[in-house]
């Protein structure tokens, strides 16, 4: 038994070691500062190469997934199974002709380029990918990741406008629109868990979740629906890509975008559709929470289940219009947040916390507003079929 | 009721999702395995229905237009043509060449050499249409690619027979003969 617990701790410890490690050898021959300085790079590099490295099966992962459902297999002809697809892509990318539009603005259509990546690599340095995984503990976690996460739409109307293109514009004022009706709801309904926690810090949150003993889906189920919801539009992924909706404007901002260019645009979405997942497991799903395996491995296998949800997602919904967009954002998502808002603040104060009453209370609280809501909207519970009339001559 | 739509339309799509994969345990061992000829899939089956190209092959159709082949008769064993030379001076493009032996087999003519060119054959199918034998007919050789033009897109009257004997072993193609529309 006592074996067992001590390969646990090391394969649960395993990344965490391995960077203390790395630390006292450089500590033997270097003066402190400068330890602190290149473990400092060194996590930031492991944090881009992670990045990096993920796009290159996530993008195999997404397209044989989405093939399945499409009943066709994906990509499989490129290393096995096709699991190397990334680099075929990544060799076509990279010998296509770099085009600039010649009566765009040179110098921001190029930074356009650059620009998202930065954000989406941001992000991943506050969550914690298992137990001690994380590169930076900021106590204001998710301000941070709000505040980082709405850098990306900047980047997407530089991209926009800089093309000098109807279609880049169009798809960069869709964008805005889309991102930032948005992201007022996917922070609402995060709120609801930041005050069961009593702190922004996403440590803090995964290790509320274990006082809990429950992910925050169950204490939180709506809260969940809409964040995930909202983070799936701000992330520009479909049903919500209208910024790059190829039957309506050719590719939105992406338009005149080639080469090394359109990929890291490409890059940046992969990430931040990944991140968003794992910001989700975070605070819904209990972080890296679970039994038995170890701490990092629970982390990825739920951001992944996520990111499935995702795909499937993809390929089930059709893309919504411009308009439908913005009233299912102002009409329905940010009420529903709100109201979600206010009654976890006056059921979490009433109830105890840390208690099986609490949860009971919240979950109780969470499907009389869902069934209350759908009472409200649709009275009838189940809309009555309507009547096929035939015209007869 | 709100989202009712939504939630049946995901279970269609993670059941078809998951019947690729039951599917695949059907076609066990793997489709990958190279087979002579693919079997369209029925609408009832379930499964992803792409079809592996260069291991798995569709079989043409009947009436499909590949290159020329020469049918042996196989009851005599001898080539069916008499080298008449119609096809020769029907053809459009000059691409086919007929040379007459002068010792005649078993009481028949047959070819000498027979010469058809694919660089400039179009597949009008005049040639089949107009020879008095049925010794002439389109093979359903699908794969036609050659690394470049010339000697290898020339077939002699050794591989048009060859053609003929894998893909009309019967000595008729179509193997229901239709009538042409003349």
């Amino acid at each position: 038994m006592q074996a067992l617990q001590q390969i646990y701790e090391f394969v649960d410890q395993i990344f965490v070691n391995l960077s203390f490690w790395f630390s006292t050898q450089l500590a033997a021959f270097l003066p402190e500062w400068a330890v602190t300085f290149i473990m400092m790079f060194a996590t930031v590099l492991a944090l881009v190469f992670f990045g990096l490295g993920s796009i290159i099966w996530i993008n195999v992962y997404e397209r044989k997934l989405i093939g399945r459902i499409q009943d066709r297999y994906g990509p499989n002809r490129f290393g096995p199974w096709g699991l190397l697809q990334c680099v075929a892509d990544m060799v076509k990318l990279l010998t296509k002709e770099d085009v600039t539009p010649s009566r765009g603005d040179r110098l921001i259509y190029n930074l356009a380029a650059v620009a998202p990546v930065i954000p989406t690599f941001l992000v991943l340095a506050v969550i914690p990918f298992g137990r001690g995984m994380v590169a930076t503990n900021l106590n204001i976690g998710f301000l941070y990741i709000v505040a980082v996460g709405s850098l990306g739409t900047i980047a997407i109307f530089m991209a926009g406008w800089a093309s000098r293109n109807k279609y880049s514009l169009l798809g960069g004022m869709r964008t805005v629109a889309q991102m930032i009706s948005y992201e007022i709801p996917m922070v609402l309904s995060a709120v609801g868990v930041l005050l069961l926690v009593g702190s922004l810090s996403l440590v803090d949150i995964v290790e509320a979740q274990g006082q809990w003993r429950l992910p925050f889906i169950v204490l939180q189920p709506l809260a969940f629906v809409l964040y995930f919801v909202s983070a799936v539009a701000e992330v520009n992924r479909s049903p919500f890509d209208l910024p790059e909706g190829e039957s309506e404007i050719v590719a939105g901002y992406i338009t005149e975008y080639a080469g090394i260019k359109f990929a890291m645009f490409l890059l940046a979405e992969y990430i931040n559709a990944f991140s968003i997942c794992a910001i989700a497991t975070t605070l819904f799903l209990g972080g890296w929470q679970g039994p038995i395996l170890p701490s990092w491995a629970w982390f990825f296998i739920k951001a992944y289940f996520l990111y499935f949800v995702l795909i499937w997602l993809r390929g089930t919904l059709p893309r919504l219009r411009v308009d439908q967009l913005m009233n299912f954002a102002w009409k329905t998502l940010v009420p529903l947040a709100l109201v979600n808002l206010l009654l976890t603040a006056l059921v979490a104060k009433l109830v105890p916390a840390y208690s099986l009453v609490g949860a009971a209370a919240l979950l109780i609280m969470n499907v009389v507003v869902i069934v209350g809501v759908a009472l409200f909207k649709y009275p009838g519970w189940k809309r009555e079929k309507r009547e096929v009339v035939l015209v007869s001559k | 009721m709100l989202g009712y739509g939504i939630l049946k339309g995901m279970s269609v799509t993670l059941r078809r999702f998951i019947e690729t994969y039951l599917g695949d345990l059907g076609k066990f061992p793997w489709r990958y395995r190279s087979r002579p000829e693919y079997k369209r899939m029925g609408v009832t089956e379930r499964g992803a229905f792409t079809i592996q190209y260069p291991e798995e092959t569709l079989s043409m159709y009947p009436r499909y237009r590949g290159p020329l082949m020469l049918l042996t008769d196989p009851e005599t064993g001898i080539n069916k043509c008499i080298a008449c030379g119609l096809c020769e001076r029907t053809c459009p493009t000059e691409s086919i060449k007929v040379t007459r032996a002068e010792e005649k087999v078993d009481d028949q003519r047959v070819p000498e050499t027979y010469e058809y060119d694919m660089n400039t054959c179009m597949f009008c199918g005049f040639c089949v249409q107009i020879c008095p034998q049925d010794a002439l007919a389109h093979s359903p050789e699908l794969e036609l690619g050659a690394y470049d033009r010339g000697e290898a897109l020339i077939l002699n009257l050794e591989q048009m027979l060859e053609l003929g004997r894998r893909h009309a072993p019967d000595g008729v193609w179509p193997k229901q003969k239709e009538a042409e529309p003349s």
